[in-house]
């Protein structure tokens, strides 16, 4: 089995669970744009977008989508989505409407991170999550930010070689976002009657 | 009559969307609106408007800054709120006067047609004001900026928006008192004085008493981290509300990590003979309490002090909250956690029996879980307003025993 056909196991069974299945998984396709997430950020993701909803995701949503098998722990409040379930959330977030709402969230992640991440005193993880959003607003921009990097890198002037190998590869991985709509579709995902009915 | 019925609409989901935020808002206050506007309030500008939505719906400031962020989502920007000045006032009055039929139209475009009308939906962010600024750098990652990026336009919401508001905790929480008349008397007792009146029958001069106080002591006991993170802006949010509003004489607050004391001697659970999901009802009468454990003064779980000399200082017939999931939220069933909880609730009973135990989790997630087990032998409630009335009626002394299926 490969890891894409994994992670649309855990995908399936996490929507088999909930008593709100479609409405969770788009939450879940939202908390997958971050690189990680802390529970403050999940709860703005939900409160913009998912509050005016009918019917409405309760706060428990929350901690249901942070301790199901799609994210996982990686330090204190923070989680992330695993790489290849990220991919598939992703592709649906930009499904839904061509980008649309994939743009609003990242535009939420860096007004986000510009006004009210606790991440200031970890400046690795802040940058990883601008260029992220950047990623999604203005790709040039963003490949030319990492490649000035990149430079400095090689020229010995910033330290963070092993960062900025692990953002190429994130930023060619999310690159395909928008690219591989036919391998998924909003049909492609099975909804199963919440339990009692 | 259309563009009435568009500016209602939009006026009506403004309101909605607040109360779907928890606003304790009527009709009334939707009334209030309405009568103000016809009264001459808030037509003069954008600005104006939301200051008058303010005054009459926010109650705090959290409230304030959440009604701001939506009437930013939600209402026609500043530029589509232009007024006129209609020549006969001016001639009439030397001075500029709003047109409110003019208000009206531009009130009732939308912030589609509003995005629409400007730069086909999008706008550059080096346009708005400081509304992307550029990151500082602080480590050798040079700063991103997104100056000139092209982004939608949208206000999001920064304000957590809590299954119960502070002032709703606060009211509820105002409610347990233990009023003791202390001090010097300074309060008129009129009773006191009329029947002194009526026995001596002369002017003799009032009687006073004491102003009664709220002598009530609650102890805080929180569960912290793991299991316990994504609840805690709502347990944080909780526990401010009792501690700074809810009128309590003396308030204290210590923290721990799943349970409160550990280290109950499991050796009585051989008595249970192996059951796959074994209750501790045969046996609960053998359990000895336990006192053994450490809570934490602060909250990132450092600073810790012996839970006996903490309930030495605190407990005695105080109230005691204890906050905690229990381990509902990862949907677990652990015997051992079970008997430290019952043996450490037994524990604290030698100090009071006032206590209740707050669960961030509502009650279908309690069920099949250890905290499902507890709320069988603790008073147990969901972090809700309903149930916290409950909760503090019990510490009022409210018989709960058909709340608890075997209480200790």
């Amino acid at each position: 089995m490969t890891s894409s056909e994994l992670a649309q196991k855990k995908i399936d069974a996490f929507v088999r669970d909930q008593l709100q299945p479609e409405a969770m998984l788009d939450f879940a396709c939202h908390a997958a744009l971050p690189v990680a997430l802390n529970t403050e950020l999940l709860h703005f993701l939900r409160v913009n977008f998912f509050l005016d909803e009918s019917p409405a995701l309760p706060y428990t949503a929350e901690f249901e989508l942070l301790f199901s098998p799609l994210c996982r722990e990686i330090d204190e409040d923070l989680y992330e989505v695993e790489p290849a379930i990220r991919d598939i959330l992703l592709q649906r977030l930009y499904a839904m409407d061509r980008g649309e709402r994939l743009q609003k969230v990242a535009t939420l992640l860096w007004q986000y991170l510009d006004r009210y991440s606790s991440w200031d005193q970890r400046v690795e993880l802040a940058r990883a999550q601008q260029l992220t959003a950047l990623n999604f607003l203005d790709p040039a921009k963003a490949e030319a930010w990492l490649a000035e990097v990149e430079a400095e890198v090689t020229k010995g002037a910033i330290v963070q070689r092993d960062w900025s190998i692990a953002m190429r590869q994130e930023i060619s991985d999310r690159s395909r976002v928008g690219c591989n709509l036919h391998l998924i579709h909003r049909s492609s995902f099975v909804f199963y009657a919440p339990q009692g009915f | 009559m259309k563009e009435s019925l568009q500016r209602l609409d939009l006026l009506w989901n403004f309101f909605q969307k607040l109360r779907v935020r928890r606003f304790e808002l009527g009709i009334d206050d939707y009334m209030a609106l309405h009568r103000s506007l016809q009264a001459g309030f808030g037509w003069s500008s954008r600005q104006v408007f939301l200051e008058l939505c303010i005054s009459l719906w926010a109650k705090s400031r959290s409230e304030q800054e959440t009604l701001s962020a939506l009437f930013e989502q939600l209402m026609p920007s500043e530029e589509q709120w232009i007024y006129v000045i209609p020549q006969d006032q001016e001639q009439q009055s030397g001075e500029q006067s709003w047109t409110r039929g003019e208000t009206i139209n531009r009130f009732n475009s939308t912030p589609k047609e509003s995005a629409e009308n400007t730069s086909g939906g999008e706008v550059s962010v080096s346009e708005t004001r400081g509304f992307l600024p550029q990151t500082e750098v602080k480590s050798g990652l040079p700063p991103i900026s997104i100056q000139g990026v092209k982004v939608a336009e949208q206000p999001f919401l920064f304000v957590p928006q809590l299954p119960v508001t502070y002032r709703e905790v606060a009211q509820t929480w105002r409610r347990l008192k233990r009023p003791i008349r202390l001090g010097a008397p300074t309060e008129l007792d009129l009773a006191a004085t009329l029947e002194r009146r009526c026995r001596l029958g002369v002017g003799m001069p009032v009687v006073l008493r004491p102003r009664q106080r709220n002598v009530s002591r609650l102890l805080l006991l929180v569960d912290r981290q793991g299991s316990m993170t994504p609840f805690d802006a709502l347990c944080t949010e909780v526990c401010e509300a009792i501690q700074k509003a809810g009128r309590l004489g003396e308030t204290a607050i210590y923290y721990f990590h799943n349970v409160p004391a550990a280290g109950a001697d499991d050796r009585i659970l051989k008595n249970l003979n192996g059951q796959l999901f074994p209750v501790l009802d045969s046996i609960l009468p053998q359990i000895p309490p336990l006192l053994g454990g450490y809570l934490y003064t602060d909250r990132s779980l450092l600073e810790y002090r012996p839970l006996q000399q903490v309930l030495e200082d605190y407990g005695r017939d105080a109230f005691i909250m204890i906050v905690s999931d229990g381990g509902a939220a990862r949907q677990s069933y652990r015997i051992s956690r079970l008997l430290d909880t019952i043996a450490f609730m037994k524990g604290l009973r030698t100090y009071s029996s006032n206590y209740v135990w707050l669960n961030p989790l509502p009650r279908n997630y309690w069920q099949n879980t250890t905290a499902g087990q507890i709320a069988r032998h603790v008073p147990m409630f969901a972090m809700n307003r309903e149930e916290m009335e409950t909760a503090v009626n019990v510490l009022r002394g409210q018989q709960y025993g058909d709340i608890m299926e075997r209480p200790l």
